[in-house]
């Protein structure tokens, strides 16, 4: 932070002086302590003196303030009873009813227009949300159907497959036949693929026979 | 209903004690209330390492395979019971797969590469990356002017 100085010597002021040259310039050093550390231990008891003012000044603002107070107050009630409701129209009491059942008729009125407007609207909204939500409960139905259908379809499907194949089913009566078929026709699943795609199956057709070595030397 | 596959080995036998054990083996199913879908013998040949169980070494074993249904939590008994049976080598119970559709892609991918589609697509994938090369438009085959 810094401070202008030298300016207070000549009362007369220029803007060349006013300007930010650090020649001008005083640094001023933040030395204040932080707001939490606690009172030092030598200004625990220190009691700061009083400021003193003259009687003559405290009598002369006592009296101005008093003279404020005093038209303030009086400005208050001025307002006061001159916009009050209460005091607007003649005190009579069967006059002020009428006043005021009137003011209520008023306000009913607007109030019931206000509410026959809102039945409309309010009618009108839940008349298209009930439509939105039939149209939704409709569609769902449709879909529900549709899904029901489809797995009744397919478990009917399933149901006829299973029905076909379990003519082949292997039972306790011909068990002793089927053992008998598979050990005569054993399976293989072992195959070889050709370039063209064809399947040689088997394991022991191997195309290039191994033919018995012949020594030369005999 | 699950469809399982129940892999035997069995140890060489003559025809007669192959019948017997292959019977003790479907009863055991019938037992549980199974149904048995398919036999299969896949034929007698070594194993792909010797195996000892039940006091004897083994090298060579007869291949069956059950196709079958049965209550999931039988299958646990019928593996024990299995694996007391003393013609019995190896016993193993799996879940059969439906058999995915497949497309044969063969022809091409023996292509030479450059004719393969999936070459050519990562080419064209590079040759995006390419910085472009500013192109003097002067119809001469050299740069006239000093470098």
């Amino acid at each position: 932070m810094f401070r202008l100085t030298n300016n207070l010597k000549n009362l007369t002021l220029s803007i060349e002086e006013l300007s930010a040259n650090y020649t001008n310039l005083q640094t001023v050093r933040w030395q204040r302590k932080p707001r939490w550390l606690p009172v030092a231990k030598s200004k625990v008891f220190r009691i700061p003196k009083k400021p003193e003012t003259p009687q003559e000044d405290n009598l002369e603002l006592q009296r101005l303030f008093n003279n404020y107070r005093t038209q303030i107050k009086s400005l208050r009630r001025h307002f006061f009873y001159k916009h009050h409701i209460q005091f607007l129209a003649s005190e009579d009491p069967e006059q002020q009813r009428i006043i005021f059942e009137k003011d209520l008729d008023r306000c009913n009125k607007i109030n019931d227009k206000w509410n026959a407007e809102q039945k409309v609207l309010r009618e009108k909204r839940a008349q298209e949300n009930l439509e939105v939500e039939l149209e939704f409960a409709r569609k769902r139905i449709e879909v529900e159907n549709i899904k029901r259908e489809e797995h009744k379809q397919k478990t009917e499907e399933y149901v006829k497959k299973v029905k076909e194949e379990s003519k082949e089913f292997i039972t306790a009566e011909n068990i002793d036949k089927a053992i008998e078929i598979a050990l005569n026709n054993p399976v293989d699943y072992n195959y070889a693929l050709t370039p063209s795609g064809e399947k040689i199956f088997g394991r022991e057709n191997n195309e290039f026979e191994v033919k018995e070595k012949i020594s030369v030397k005999q | 209903m699950i469809t399982y596959e129940l892999c035997l080995l069995l140890r060489v036998m003559p025809k007669p004690e192959l019948t017997t054990t292959l019977k003790r083996a479907a009863e055991a199913i019938f037992e549980k209330g199974g149904i048995i879908r398919k036999l299969e013998n896949l034929g007698t040949r070594d194993m792909p390492y010797k195996t000892s169980v039940h006091g004897a070494v083994h090298k060579k074993a007869s291949y069956f395979l059950y196709e079958f249904n049965a209550p999931p939590s039988s299958l646990e008994t019928l593996l024990d019971a299995y694996s007391r049976d003393v013609d019995i080598i190896r016993r193993q119970i799996y879940k059969k797969k439906a058999i995915e559709p497949f497309e044969c892609t063969l022809n091409d991918e023996i292509l030479p590469p450059a004719y393969r589609k999936d070459v050519q697509e990562l080419i064209s994938e590079a040759r995006k990356l390419e910085k472009p090369k500013f192109s003097y438009n002067s119809g001469l085959d050299y740069y006239p002017f000093q470098k």
